[in-house]
């Protein structure tokens, strides 16, 4: 009975966060008239994925560039040039903080440190007038840069770091081994597990990000998929016959790659979570 | 810092290590930090072209403006009941999860995907669902008999928002209980087992003390994102509609800096936002330093 | 001189604290296995770790091979080292665990091929070549950390405390498995333990150590048998040495705790006079101390029985199957200065030795 009773409670909770997606999905299946006549639907229609094909290849935008396709290469450009942009920099970084005696070791580290106070959010006029500066606008990376300055994985690994045994280093050492190739040889095999869950992380964190390419992006050509969806609220908003089915199936398609990646690599994102919130 | 480590000898290498973070930071967050700071100070012309120094103009201005001062407001009771909200159905699922045997890695999944999704996402999609000519959910509440319009009930509007944003919150509350209650030793559960009949009685005197030092981590987690990550969300389902009555203070920032092109406003809000995240940090800081000696 | 390793007067600072090893000196004969042993934190591995060159020392000096090296980085001093926690790579092979400090001092690969396939076939270890240390067992991953020493034919052997993560049976068997190839090698070997049984059987000569201190050095007979100092006395040997306070009454007279008088040779003159006897030196025919009988503890082959003399206890060893008896006789004691710790009478040992060092 007891049993019973916490079954249906976690069922309650999934099919809470899973309801809306199946109510999108399903609703991509149907014809734009179904839709704007009798609302969402809750059976799949006639229409099987054409609505996807369309989101794919069609464009929304004024040049012809912006087609779902490149708007998924874009978000994917932005997820992995993130995580593994994010990765390289704070492995290196927490490197020298760990394993050397640094005169301004405290400084960098409160340096590194401050910046986890400030989210891009809110500095992001700013950050937008030193990347227009720079000439980075339209670029790859003018998105990624500025997102990458923020220290929460130069956090984990030197969280990491402090966990690996001195007496490595020290057999390292009686090896013959130069500070360089302890670090390649050594350490970043020894991260493998610890860069797989920080990268899981990282690349839903990129793909998902919307403020700054929607601010910092002026050409088409760069668009991503989520910054996209502001042009769908337009054009659902301002056209005569919405073309909801599409709009629908580009809210899938934002949603499933790093949806994918999360279901896929579980074990490995749970990790990278709680271990980078710590 | 206590780091026992043994040191590495060093020339110039661990420079060359650091620097890439340091030169990034340098460039994309302490420059920028401190032009918000140096903007907030400023009085700009609409064109840009000319600005000059007005003290706390711009603060005066925020504080003597109603309109700020109901962002705030609204700011934060979005936050706090989205904290609260999530965190609670959180841990309801999250111990329902650890005590059931049978599909235990499958409501994980279920229960955890979400947290993939973009909040720009998230909104979008709920636009729809919540929408007076498609929309179910609203077909639903009108036939309930509550008139429901977020397009111009304040009410309403906060009531759509709250939902979504808990719906996008609950999966990573849920992995961090879940991930508490898992680290909880089996042989502590079982002794209290051996203690303690109800199994209510037990929740509320050892599993829930044990969790405690999570749940105040993960409420401050919460307010972070009901502050900044909520901005896709708001962007794509309401703009701060109606009336501003959703507009929360990083919308505001946005809306003034870029819609409004007041930089002057919009940098003291940043400023302010600044400080108010110090804040929340030195709270949570207080409390790691805690959790460490728990 | 023939000395493989010379250490003078070295001194190691942590920070500002006390010194952690306070002017050491040993000089090591090449081949010779050396013991360190002392209480936990006496600064054993300190030590060891300044000779390796992984501790910067405050003062002193270490030559190896008739070269100094005191200043030298670890991989130029021609030593190996083998962890208590093994250190072994865990993302490699063993073969490579094995191959990896030869590559990064430029062997050209038959050579490194050879010299592992050698050092694994008298570590009986070639069948694990390809495993990864996780898929090792503790005594397994011992000797893989035993091979990437090896290999090498370093000048000197560092051991720290590399059984202490075995099982007792497996200890034992080690130990032997390190003396034997240590004889067969013939490579210095210096070694840390916090185990007496291991330091007696290991070492040609031991170190006790005791607060940054020497205690002192010598064979393990010479250990057992003479020892310096109150803490030796105490440290070394199992069961440990008993100690009682006694005062010395004149003419070889001293007064037992139990208020009894007896009479030894060749009792020194001090206030603080303590004898020492070992479990193993009491007769329990001798008629001669009072005791009460506590309790018996059987291991097989002997017993051990606990006693008490006045308040203090006083242990027994025998193999004799007796459980009764109520006088007992010192057959060979020490004296010690209860205040100084420090060794009285008699001590011809002690002093060969400080001629000898
Ligand atoms: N890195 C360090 N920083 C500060 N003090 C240290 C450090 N390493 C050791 N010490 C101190 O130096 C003293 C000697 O330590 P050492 O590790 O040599 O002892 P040990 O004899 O090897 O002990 P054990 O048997 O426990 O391994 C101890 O008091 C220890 O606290
Ligand atoms: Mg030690």
């Amino acid at each position: 009975m007891k049993k019973l009773l916490d079954h249906g409670i976690l069922i309650a909770g999934v099919l809470f966060l899973l309801t809306p997606l199946y109510l999108l999905f399903v609703s991509s299946t149907h014809e734009v008239d179904t839709l704007i006549r009798d609302g969402l639907q809750w059976l799949p229609g006639s229409q099987g994925l054409a609505a996807y094909e369309k989101a794919l290849n069609q464009s929304l935008g004024f040049s012809g560039e912006a087609t779902g396709w490149r708007m998924l290469f874009n978000s994917l450009v932005m997820g992995l040039g993130f995580a593994i942009g994010k990765i390289i920099v704070s492995m290196a970084a927490a490197y020298a903080i760990v394993y050397f005696r640094l005169p301004l070791a405290s400084f960098f580290f409160w340096a590194i440190f401050t910046t986890l106070l400030l989210p891009l959010e809110v500095r992001i006029i700013p950050s937008y007038a030193v990347v227009s500066d720079l000439g980075l606008l339209n670029s790859y990376t003018g998105l990624i840069l500025p997102l990458i300055a923020s220290a929460t994985a130069t956090f984990y690994f030197r969280q990491f770091y402090k966990t690996v045994p001195d007496e490595l280093l020290e057999a390292a050492l009686l090896d013959n081994t130069g500070p360089v190739r302890f670090f390649i040889d050594i350490l970043v095999p020894l991260s493998r597990t610890m860069m797989a869950a920080i990268f899981i992380i990282m690349f839903v964190v990129g793909w998902n990000q919307y403020l700054w390419p929607l601010i910092m992006t002026t050409e088409e050509s760069y668009t991503t998929i989520v910054m996209g969806l502001k042009n769908i609220l337009s054009t659902v908003r301002d056209s005569h016959i919405p073309p909801y089915d599409v709009a629908f199936a580009m809210i899938i398609l934002a949603m499933l790659p790093p949806v994918l990646v999360v279901i896929i690599f579980q074990k490995w994102f749970v990790k990278g979570l709680v271990e980078s919130e710590k | 810092m206590t780091a026992q480590k043994q040191k590495l000898p060093h020339g110039i290498t661990p420079y060359l290590f650091i620097l890439p973070q340091l030169v990034i930071i340098a460039v994309f967050f302490f420059w920028p930090a401190a032009q918000a700071v140096h903007m907030s100070f400023m009085l700009e012309d609409p064109w840009g072209l000319a600005s000059q120094f007005v003290g706390f103009e711009n603060y005066a201005l925020l504080f003597s403006d109603s309109s700020y001062g109901r962002s705030f407001i609204f700011t934060l009771v979005f936050s706090f009941l989205v904290s609260l909200i999530s965190l609670a159905l959180a841990l309801l699922l999250a111990v329902k999860a650890n005590s059931v045997l049978r599909a235990q890695k499958s409501y994980r999944v279920l229960l955890t995907w979400v947290y993939a999704v973009a909040p720009a996402v998230a909104g979008l999609g709920a636009y729809f669902i919540f929408n007076r000519q498609i929309g179910v959910l609203s077909q639903a509440f009108n036939d309930m008999g509550w008139a429901f319009n977020p397009e111009t009930d304040p009410f309403d509007a906060s009531f759509m928002l709250i939902l979504v944003a808990v719906w996008k919150q609950v999966p990573v509350n849920f992995i961090f209980f879940l991930a508490g209650l898992q680290s909880i030793p089996k042989s502590l559960q079982e002794a209290a087992q051996i203690d303690c009949q109800s199994d209510s009685k037990r929740f509320f005197t050892i599993t829930f003390p044990l969790l405690a030092p999570t749940s105040f981590f993960l409420l401050v987690i919460n307010l972070t994102y009901a502050f900044f990550e909520t901005f896709g969300l708001i962007d794509t389902l309401t703009q701060g509609r109606p009336a501003g009555a959703t507009t929360t203070l990083v919308y505001k920032v946005y809306q003034d800096g870029f819609l409004g092109a007041d930089l002057g406003s919009s940098s003291a809000q940043s400023v302010i936002l600044m400080i108010l995240v110090l804040v929340l940090t030195a709270i949570q800081f207080r409390f790691i330093e805690r959790r460490v000696h728990y | 001189m023939s000395k493989q390793l010379n250490i003078s007067q070295l001194v190691k600072c942590y920070g500002n604290n006390d010194p952690a090893v306070q002017g050491f000196n040993l000089a090591v004969e090449e081949g010779e296995f050396i013991v360190l042993v002392g209480p936990s934190g006496c600064g054993k591995s300190t030590i060891l770790r300044s000779i390796a060159g992984l501790e910067t020392i405050t003062s002193g000096s270490i030559s190896l091979a008739g070269k100094d090296v005191t200043h030298l980085a670890p991989a130029k001093r021609d030593i190996a080292m083998v962890f208590q926690n093994y250190a072994l790579y865990p993302h490699m092979s063993v073969y490579e665990n094995l191959a990896y400090g030869l590559k990064n001092r430029g062997y050209n690969k038959a050579d490194i091929e050879q010299r592992v396939q050698q050092a694994a076939a008298m570590l009986q270890i070639t069948d694990y070549l390809p495993r990864k240390p996780k898929a090792l067992s503790g005594g397994q991953r011992q000797r893989v950390a035993m091979g990437r020493a090896m290999v090498r034919e370093p000048a000197l052997f560092l051991f720290d405390e590399p059984l202490s993560n075995l099982d007792a049976k497996l200890r034992a068997h080690m130990r032997l498995e390190i003396k034997k190839l240590q004889k067969r090698l013939g490579v210095t070997s210096i070694y840390v333990t916090h185990d007496q049984v291991e330091a007696m059987t290991l070492a040609d000569r031991i170190v006790v150590l005791n607060g940054g201190k020497v205690e002192q050095i010598g064979t393990p007979e010479e250990i057992y048998h003479n020892p310096a100092s109150h803490f030796v006395a105490s440290f070394m040997g199992t069961p440990a040495m008993n100690f009682l306070p006694v005062t010395a009454l004149g003419n070889n007279v001293v007064r037992l705790p139990n208020a009894q008088e007896l009479h030894l040779n060749n009792v020194p003159n001090n206030e603080h006079l303590l004898i020492g006897v070992r479990p193993e030196h009491i007769d329990l025919h001798g008629h001669q101390v009072k005791v009460e009988i506590n309790l018996t503890e059987e291991l097989g082959a002997s017993r051990l029985i606990h006693c008490q003399v006045g308040e203090h206890p006083l242990t027994v060893a025998t193999n004799e199957p007796i459980t009764k008896f109520n006088a007992i006789a010192f057959n060979q004691y020490y004296w010690f200065d209860s205040k100084t710790g420090a060794r009285l009478g008699d001590s011809q040992f002690i002093e060969e030795e400080a001629a000898r060092a």
